[in-house]
């Protein structure tokens, strides 16, 4: 509280002192703020991984069931390969090179293929010589070997040491051997 | 009692204070939602793909690095049938069955026969699986999967090969 001098009370000249009255502020409820900040900081932290950002099952695609599971290979730096029935996508920009028919028919979209597979692996070298390029094919089940045969053809013309089908972690085998 | 005014003062009844309802609103319209859509409900598997060696060429056994003989199992995936060659046996073929209206594999028998397999050579790790073209990628994934449970953790990977030889009268 503020005091100030008074000068003029109720027409009278005086040398009071009085108290301004200031206006008491509204308290600030901090209880949702913290409340959302805690929950999401802490959930975030503890959940979020760059690698599930990365590899993660793309829409429109089904995956194999399968039991066993494998690590990556250590200091292994990820290129991803979608195969759609319709249509190949390369890398983490999603870059459409052409159908499947094109893989097989077309010797353009093959190098193109291998011009981008070959330049990722020269990039993860440049980057760090110890890493390992490991190349991770998502495609959906009903692609044809025939096509796949072709893309590991590419890959490993491409110089890639490792490469991995991506598939959906079943629990039951009796119940996955019956799919 | 009558209380004097200044300890009156402190006592006076005040009106109940309306609940506040922003924090609840808070967990149940934006936590509890963003949770729920950042859930993962499935669980990625990631398989490795050994490639067949250039050097060893197609069909015969394979050598080791010490010139030692390799047998060699192989699982070849056609679209109608699998046939499972292990050298030295007879090659077991597993037809394919109809299942409400689509065509399957027999998974479960493919799984009984590497099983046998395994038993009657435990010191061996390695097998090839050979698809034809019109396979599909499920059945060639599941087939290295079973591969891999079944005790053979190097699975190779392989193409089927066309060879003209020239005839010599």
């Amino acid at each position: 509280m503020s005091y100030i001098s008074s000068k003029r009370i109720k027409g009278r000249e005086t040398n009071k002192k009085v108290r301004r009255r200031v206006k008491k502020a509204n308290k600030l409820n901090i209880t949702s703020l913290t409340d959302v900040l805690t929950i999401l900081l802490v959930f975030l932290i503890k959940n979020v991984s760059m690698e599930v950002q990365r590899v993660s099952v793309p829409a429109n695609m089904k995956f194999p069931t399968t039991m066993s599971t494998e690590d990556l290979a250590k200091d292994a730096d990820t290129v991803i390969l979608k195969v759609y029935p319709d249509r190949i996508l390369l890398g983490a920009d999603n870059i459409n090179v052409g159908s499947l028919q094109d893989l097989v028919s077309d010797e353009k979209t093959r190098k193109n293929i291998l011009l981008f597979l070959t330049d990722q692996t020269s990039k993860i070298k440049a980057n760090n010589p110890n890493a390992v390029p490991v190349l991770m094919i998502q495609a959906d089940d009903s692609v044809l070997c025939n096509y796949i045969s072709e893309i590991v053809n590419v890959s490993v013309a491409s110089r890639f040491t490792n490469i991995y089908f991506c598939t959906l972690k079943g629990d039951i085998k009796e119940k996955i051997l019956k799919l | 009692m009558a209380f004097s005014p200044s300890k009156g003062r402190n006592t006076r009844m005040t009106g109940m204070e309306p609940l506040d309802m922003t924090p609840i609103m808070n967990l149940f319209i934006t936590i509890i939602p963003m949770l729920l859509t950042m859930l993962v409900t499935v669980q990625l598997s990631y398989i490795s793909l050994n490639l067949a060696a250039t050097s060893q060429g197609g069909g015969g056994t394979g050598n080791g690095p010490g010139g030692e003989k390799i047998k060699v199992v192989k699982v070849i995936l056609y679209n109608n049938r699998i046939e499972v060659q292990e050298e030295g046996a007879k090659s077991t073929s597993i037809p394919t069955f109809f299942s409400q209206g689509n065509v399957k594999y027999d998974f479960v028998a493919l799984d009984q026969t590497i099983t046998d397999i395994k038993r009657r050579n435990p010191d061996l790790f390695n097998i090839k699986v050979v698809p034809y073209p019109d396979v599909t990628y499920n059945t060639l994934v599941r087939s290295i999967d079973i591969c891999k449970i079944d005790g053979f953790p190097n699975v190779t990977y392989s193409i089927p090969e066309t060879r003209y030889y020239e005839a010599t009268n």
